[in-house]
C-alpha cells in the first residue's frame, strides 16, 4: 500500500514542485496582446486527441473537458495536468527561442452518492508572460534598455456537481469563481554605477464569476454527444499604477465582460476499438474595454477539433495494451494582429496513456506540434512543441478497476 | 514494478527541467510595442544639459592643523609667512639664568626646486594669533627684523641649514617675561619665483617641530617648543578654483524649470573640466611625508541660499570622492538622489557647493574651466512614465 501511494505521489509532487518553481507563463507570444492565451481544460487524453474528446466518456479523470463526465467517477479522484512547451518565434528578420511552462490544472472529485459527484480545483483560463527589452542609446550616456515585463494569469475555481440520473445521460453544473491579474511593467534599465532604473507598473486585478452547465449523452453504444455553455463573466477590474515618481501613482477601475461561450462535441466508435471525436467551441468577441488599443482587432474565438483514438486492449502485446491517440485542432484567437488578420493556431497532437501502477488511475502523455500565427498574415509566427503529462489517481486502491477507454 | 517506477521519473524529470522558462523574445516583440498592439509604451528617455552658474566663494575655514609649514609660491598659491609662537616657560632649575646664545630651529625637509634658497626675515608679531583661525593676510608685525648674533637681519632658508641665530636680548626678554611674546613671523625678504617652496615640519607632525634652543651662561641649555604655528597662504587669483586650506569653494546654481514635472531621474552628474596644469595635489614636502596628491572633494547641497550664513557652509552631502587635480580631464560628479529630490520637491534648490574635503588641513588647488563648451554643467538623464493607453 505504501509503495503504491509513493509511486503515485512522487510524480505528483514533482509536477507541483515544478509548478511552484517556475513562473506562470503562456504558450504563445501573441498572448501579450490581450487577456493571454485561452487554456482549454481537459485531461492528457483530451490534449492528445487535439482537444476533440469533449463528448468522450472518461471514467478516470477529474480534469475533464466536459465536467458531466465526472458523474462516472465512483472513487475519490485527484487529477493533475501539466504542460511544457518549446517554441521558435519568428518574424521576417529575427528569431527567438523559448521554453514555457503552463500552470497545471488540478481537480479533486468526490462521489457523494452513486452517480452524483462533487468536484473542485483549479484551472488556468488565460495565461501570458513576456520579458523583452530593447537597447536605447542616448548620446554619450551609457546604453540603457527599455525593458518590458508582462504577466497575466486568470484562473477559475470551479465548484461542480455532476450527475448521472440515467445510464445514458450525465449532466453537470458549476459555479466558477474567476480571479486573476495582469501586470505590466515598463522599466528603463542601466547596468552602470550611479544610474538608477525607473519603472512604471500597471497591475490589473480581475474578479468575477460565471455559471456553466454541460451534458453528455450516450445516444448509442458507440455514439455519445456533448454540449455545454458557460455564461458571460463580468469582471471587476481594479487597476493600480505605480511609478518611480510616487506622486504619479493612481488607481482606476473598469468592468470587463467576457461573453458567453458554448460548445458541442461528438464521439463515435467507427470500427472495433477505433473512435472518432469532434469538438466545436466558440465565444463571441468581447468589447475591448481596458484594451482600447485593440478596438476593431478583437473577433470571435473558435476552436474546431478532430481526433481519432484506438482504445487499448486488456491483453496482448505492449502496443495493443496502450491506447493510441491522434488529433488536430484549429483555434482562432480573439485577438487579430493586425486588425482583420486573426491569429490562428493549428496543432497536430498525439499521445497515449498507461494504467496507474498499483491502483486505479491513469497516466496520459501527449505531444503537440503546431504553429501559432503566420508571418504572412500576422508578421510573425510561433512554431511550438508541447509535452503534457496528466496524472489521475483514485482513492480505492484495493479495488483495481479495469476500464476500457 | 521497480522498473516501471523508474519510467515515471523520466517524464517528471523532463517536465522539471523544461519548466525553467525562458523569455528571449525581445526583438520579435518589438512590433507589438511599436505598433501599439501591446498597449504599453515606454515613456521615452531623455538626456538634457542644464547650464550652471559657478562662482568661487571664500569661507572662514582655517588650515591650522597642517603637518607642514611652507614659504614660497607654487601653482598660484603664495605662502607668504610662517607664524610661530613658543612656550617660554622655564624649568625651575633654569630660573634666573642668563641666555648666552639663542637659535631658532626650523626643521626644513624640502626645497623646491633643488637648491632653492629663500631670503627671509624674522619679525616679532604685534598681536597674538590663533592657528585654528583662517589667516589670509600676514598679521601686523614689527617691521624691524630680529637680528642674529652678528647683527644681520636677513637669513637664507635652505635645506642645508636648520638653525638660525637670533638676538639673545630679545630671547632673554621673552623668557623673562619682560618682553611680550605674541609670536614671530618669518616673511619673505624677496619675492620668490612662482614655483619655489621651502617646507618644514609643523608642530602637528609630532616629530622634530620648530623650536627655540638656548644656551645659558652656565653652559646648560633648554629648548622651547611651539604652541601655535601657521603658514599664511593666499590665492590672489580669480577663476574657478576650489582651494583647500584657504577655504575657497565653488557655488553652483541652476534652474530646473524646463524639466517636465513627470520626469523620473535615471542619473545626474555635475560635469566639470579639470585644468591639470593649474592644479596642486600635494607639495614636494607633502609627497615626501607620504601624503596623497588626490584632491578629495565634498559636494553638498547647502541648507540656505545665503552664502554668508552658517547654513550655507553646511548642508546635506551629495557626493564625496577624489580626483587627480593635476591631470586635465572632464570629471562627472554623481548627484545620486539629489536632483531627483529637487525635481519632486522634496528638497529646496539652493544650488550645490564644491569644497575640498581636507579644507582645514591641506592646501590644495583644483582648477576648472569656467567658460565655453567645457564650462560646468549638470547632465540629467530622465525617463517619462510609460503610456498605458486611454485616459489612464
Amino acid at each position: 500500500m505504501k509503495r503504491r501511494l509513493r509511486m503515485c505521489i512522487v510524480p505528483a509532487v514533482l509536477l507541483l514542485a515544478a509548478a511552484l518553481g517556475a513562473p506562470a507563463s503562456a504558450q504563445s507570444i501573441f498572448g501579450l496582446n490581450f487577456l493571454g492565451e485561452e487554456q482549454f481544460f481537459g485531461s492528457g487524453r483530451y490534449r492528445a486527441l487535439g482537444l476533440s474528446a469533449y463528448a468522450a466518456v472518461d471514467t478516470m479523470n477529474a480534469v475533464s473537458a466536459n465536467p458531466a463526465s465526472m458523474a462516472d467517477l465512483s472513487s475519490l479522484t485527484f487529477s493533475i495536468l501539466e504542460a511544457v512547451g518549446l517554441s521558435n518565434v519568428r518574424s521576417s528578420s529575427t528569431t527567438a527561442y523559448e521554453n514555457r511552462f503552463q500552470m497545471p490544472s488540478i481537480m479533486l472529485a468526490v462521489p457523494l452518492t452513486k452517480g452524483l459527484v462533487f468536484g473542485t480545483g483549479y484551472r488556468t483560463r488565460f495565461e501570458s508572460k513576456g520579458n523583452f527589452s530593447f537597447e536605447h542609446p542616448l548620446g554619450d550616456a551609457p546604453v540603457g534598455f527599455d525593458s518590458y515585463e508582462h504577466r497575466s494569469g486568470i484562473f477559475t475555481v470551479p465548484v461542480t456537481l455532476a450527475w448521472k440520473p440515467v445510464s445514458w445521460a450525465r449532466v453537470s453544473g458549476a459555479y466558477d469563481i474567476e480571479r486573476g491579474s495582469m501586470r505590466d511593467n515598463s522599466s528603463f534599465i542601466y547596468h552602470k554605477t550611479y544610474y538608477s532604473n525607473t519603472q512604471s507598473t500597471r497591475v490589473r486585478s480581475f474578479s468575477g464569476s460565471s455559471w456553466s452547465a454541460s451534458a453528455l449523452i450516450q445516444a448509442g453504444p458507440r455514439l455519445s454527444v456533448g454540449a455545454g455553455v458557460t455564461t458571460s463573466t463580468d469582471y471587476d477590474v481594479d487597476e493600480t499604477f505605480h511609478y518611480t515618481l510616487t506622486k504619479l501613482d493612481s488607481v482606476s477601475h473598469f468592468d470587463f465582460t467576457l461573453p458567453l461561450s458554448w460548445e458541442v462535441g461528438a464521439s463515435a466508435g467507427v470500427i472495433g476499438r477505433w473512435w472518432l471525436h469532434a469538438h466545436l467551441w466558440q465565444r463571441s468577441a468581447p468589447e475591448p474595454t481596458g484594451f482600447e488599443q485593440l478596438a476593431g482587432s478583437i473577433g470571435d474565438e473558435r476552436l474546431v477539433a478532430f481526433g481519432i483514438e484506438r482504445l487499448r486492449m486488456q491483453s496482448g502485446t505492449f502496443f495493443t495494451r496502450i491506447p493510441l491517440r491522434l488529433g488536430f485542432y484549429e483555434n482562432r484567437w480573439h485577438v487579430e494582429y493586425p486588425e482583420g488578420h486573426p491569429v490562428n493556431s493549428r496543432f497536430v497532437t498525439f499521445g497515449t496513456g498507461f494504467g496507474l501502477p498499483g491502483g486505479p488511475g491513469a497516466i496520459d502523455v501527449s505531444f503537440e506540434i503546431g504553429q501559432i500565427g503566420s508571418i504572412s498574415a500576422n508578421g510573425l509566427d510561433e512554431r511550438v512543441f508541447r509535452f503534457a503529462l496528466g496524472l489521475s489517481a483514485s482513492e480505492a486502491w484495493s479495488k483495481r478497476k479495469t476500464v476500457e477507454r | 514494478m521497480a522498473m516501471k517506477t523508474k519510467y515515471w521519473f523520466i517524464p517528471a524529470f523532463l517536465a522539471l527541467i523544461l519548466s525553467c522558462s525562458s523569455d528571449p523574445e525581445g526583438p520579435v516583440s518589438g512590433q507589438f510595442v511599436d505598433g501599439g498592439a501591446y498597449g504599453v509604451k515606454a515613456g521615452g528617455t531623455h538626456r538634457v544639459i542644464i547650464p550652471v552658474n559657478a562662482v568661487p566663494v571664500d569661507v572662514p575655514r582655517g588650515d591650522g592643523i597642517s603637518t607642514l609649514l611652507a614659504l614660497g609660491r607654487t601653482k598660484g598659491i603664495e605662502y607668504r609667512a610662517i607664524l610661530l609662537r613658543f612656550d617660554f616657560t622655564l624649568a625651575s632649575a633654569d630660573t634666573g639664568k642668563t641666555i648666552s646664545s639663542a637659535r631658532i630651529h626650523l626643521p626644513i625637509i624640502t626645497a623646491t626646486p633643488d637648491g632653492f634658497a629663500l631670503p627671509v626675515t624674522f619679525n616679532e608679531l604685534r598681536a597674538s594669533f590663533n592657528d585654528s583661525d583662517t589667516i589670509v593676510t600676514v598679521p601686523p608685525y614689527d617691521p624691524r627684523p630680529i637680528a642674529d648674533s652678528l647683527g644681520r637681519t636677513i637669513d637664507t632658508l635652505t635645506i642645508g641649514a636648520t638653525e638660525y641665530n637670533i638676538d639673545t636680548t630679545v630671547v632673554n626678554g621673552w623668557v623673562s617675561g619682560r618682553r611680550p611674546h605674541y609670536g614671530i613671523a618669518i616673511v619673505w625678504a624677496a619675492t620668490p619665483d612662482t614655483s619655489s617652496l621651502i617646507e618644514m615640519n609643523a608642530r602637528e607632525r609630532d616629530t622634530n617641530p620648530p623650536s627655540v634652543r638656548v644656551t645659558f651662561s652656565d653652559g646648560t641649555s633648554a629648548t622651547f617648543g611651539p604652541v601655535a604655528d601657521y603658514a599664511v597662504a593666499v590665492f590672489p587669483h580669480g577663476g574657478l578654483n576650489v582651494v583647500g586650506g584657504l577655504a575657497r569653494r565653488i557655488r553652483f546654481t541652476y534652474d530646473v524649470s524646463g524639466i517636465p514635472p513627470r520626469a523620473m531621474v535615471n542619473a545626474s552628474f555635475l560635469v566639470m573640466r579639470v585644468r591639470g596644469g593649474e592644479g596642486l595635489g600635494a607639495t614636494g614636502g607633502e609627497l615626501l611625508i607620504g601624503q596623497s596628491s588626490s584632491f578629495l572633494y565634498y559636494l553638498y547641497a547647502p541648507a540656505s541660499p545665503d552664502t554668508a550664513s552658517t547654513d550655507w557652509r553646511a548642508g546635506t552631502g551629495v557626493d564625496r570622492s577624489s580626483f587627480d587635480p593635476i591631470v586635465s580631464k572632464t570629471i562627472k560628479l554623481p548627484l545620486r538622489g539629489y536632483l531627483a529630490d529637487v525635481l519632486r520637491g522634496a528638497r529646496l534648490n539652493y544650488g550645490l557647493v564644491l569644497q575640498s574635503d581636507q579644507e582645514v588641513r591641506l592646501v590644495q588647488r583644483a582648477s576648472f574651466t569656467s567658460s565655453g563648451l567645457d564650462a560646468p554643467y549638470i547632465e540629467l538623464i530622465y525617463s517619462l512614465p510609460a503610456d498605458f493607453g486611454g485616459a489612464r
